[in-house]
């Protein structure tokens, strides 16, 4: 899902180019924000846990309780405007709302748009059954074994990348399955045709929690992690300092710790500097 | 594997969001059909200037994707300090891309009336303003009738486009209980199905209004 989102925003900031020739020369958005006493915040809910809609069509999630938190502590509302992911980061980079949650940090949107400190951080494991030959979720110790993973996601390409690794050390590579839902994966690791499963950690927790029959245990994390962040037009500076300084208070209090345990089911230590990859 | 319990729950959210795919078919179809009468008048008028205007128009409508457009007038407008409400600026774009389509389905209908109608026209002293809105217009909007149609149905499947700019209309809305319930089939086939039915009532309004027209002229 992840992987879907940078592809969709990569292709919607192509296109933003056009628009975004005019930033509005207007105060910072802090300022419009206090005097409307809301802040307009644009969310496709269709990523669960992070935002999604419950059942009356509110929506819900890690990110808009945090937001609504932070724009509590700012005295304002919030106002969802709830839209296709793909209109998202063009809208934002024209002005037409104030922030947006729940954005990979790379470098090239960092050329377009500002982020606060992140909320999130995107972090693939490696999940087994928990009587395994799988010794520890180290690539070393994954080599010529068998692993599921969903095709064409960012996990089969980072495993991709450590099984190249891996051949030049002259190690033998993970021989990597591909499916097409994280449930065929599952099911693949219960009938033993493979040895682990490698997808984005908060999915594979969900998995064991969803799946209390099977024996699943998480070996543990593998590669890197990528930060996840909220998204706000570079003519806003203010805007982005408030929305972080919201957040670092949320840090301090522990809520953010207590919201990630009740949506992911793990906390996440995060950087508040240097987190946008060169 | 059907979740009845599921299916009966997204029924009354999917069926408001109808309403909104309703409503975005009728405002931006009747704005394409003004905008694309208007050009095509525009393109059988004589005058060179409005002429090149109107092919300015149909060539840059049909030349780039629906969705661009909508980027543009959503986002674009609101960089021009013009604040536009989501429906309105997805009606406006969807409407404008209709109206060049619109524009080449009535040319035709219009070059379809017999030219000596015109001149019998003319040599009873009717201005050219009464020509078109008398003569020309009618016939060509009755010859125009099944294609007129069949644009509006292809109008209607451009509306969830809609979604990128803020406008929950019937997909949309089936795509936000899909990804909370984890289930498709439950949702999607009773949005295929309101689509369905709103390109039928589409269909069979375009029909029953060729035959009246049909009687009237006989």
């Amino acid at each position: 899902m992840l992987n879907r989102r940078f592809m969709l925003s990569s292709l919607a900031a192509v296109l933003a180019a056009g628009l975004a020739t005019a930033t509005p020369a207007a105060a910072d958005a802090l300022d419009d924000i206090k005097a409307r006493g809301s802040i307009i915040v644009a969310i496709d809910p269709t990523f669960p846990p992070f935002e999604f809609t419950d059942a009356a069509g509110k929506v819900v999630g890690y990110d808009p309780e945090l937001i609504e938190a932070v724009a509590a502590g700012m005295g304002v509302k919030v106002e969802y405007k709830v839209m296709a992911f793909s209109g998202i980061i063009p809208g934002l980079i024209a002005g037409a709302f104030d922030m947006t949650p729940t954005l990979n940090v790379t470098a090239e949107r960092a050329a377009k748009i500002d982020y606060a400190i992140p909320t999130a951080a995107s972090v693939n494991a490696v999940l087994t059954l928990k009587e395994t030959a799988v010794k520890s979720s180290a690539i070393e110790d994954l080599a010529g074994l068998k692993c599921a993973v969903k095709a064409t996601t960012q996990p089969e390409q980072m495993m991709t990348t450590l099984n190249d690794e891996l051949e030049a050390k002259g190690a033998k590579p993970v021989e990597l399955l591909g499916f097409e839902t994280i449930e065929q994966t599952i099911a693949a690791l219960a009938d033993k045709r493979v040895d682990c499963v490698v997808d984005d950690k908060s999915v594979l927790v969900e998995a064991i929690n969803k799946r209390a029959d099977l024996p699943l245990a998480l070996a543990g994390e593998i590669g890197g992690s990528q930060p996840i962040a909220w998204g706000v037009n570079k003519a806003n500076p203010k805007l982005t300092a408030a929305l972080s300084d919201g957040l670092k208070a949320l840090k301090a209090s522990g809520k953010m710790a207590e919201l990630q345990t009740k949506y992911f089911g793990y906390t996440t230590d995060l950087p508040e500097t240097d987190f946008v990859p060169k | 594997m059907f979740d009845t319990e599921l299916f009966l729950e997204s029924v009354p959210t999917l069926a408001d969001a109808a309403l909104v795919t309703i409503r975005l078919t009728v405002v931006s179809g009747a704005l394409g059909l003004l905008a694309g009468a208007l050009s095509a008048a525009a393109q059988l008028s004589g005058v060179t200037a409005l002429r090149i205007l109107s092919r300015i128009y149909v060539s840059l409508m049909r030349g780039t994707p629906l969705f661009v457009q909508l980027l543009v007038v959503s986002f674009g407008l609101p960089m021009l300090g013009v604040s536009a409400d989501p429906f309105l600026a997805a009606a406006l774009a969807i409407g404008l891309n209709s109206g060049a389509y619109v524009t080449e389905i009535l040319r035709a209908g219009v070059l379809a009336v017999p030219a000596g109608q015109i001149e019998a026209a003319a040599a009873v002293g009717l201005s050219p303003v009464r020509i078109w809105t008398r003569i020309l217009l009618p016939q060509a909007f009755a010859i125009s009738l099944p294609a007129l149609a069949a644009e509006l149905t292809i109008v209607l499947k451009s509306t969830p486009l809609a979604s990128v700019v803020a406008v929950t209309e019937m997909t949309y809305s089936g795509v936000l209980i899909q990804s909370r319930a984890f289930s498709a089939i439950e949702v999607f086939v009773p949005i295929a199905v309101g689509y369905i039915l709103i390109a039928q009532a589409i269909l069979r309004g375009a029909r029953h209004l060729e035959g009246r027209l049909a009687r009237a002229r006989a």
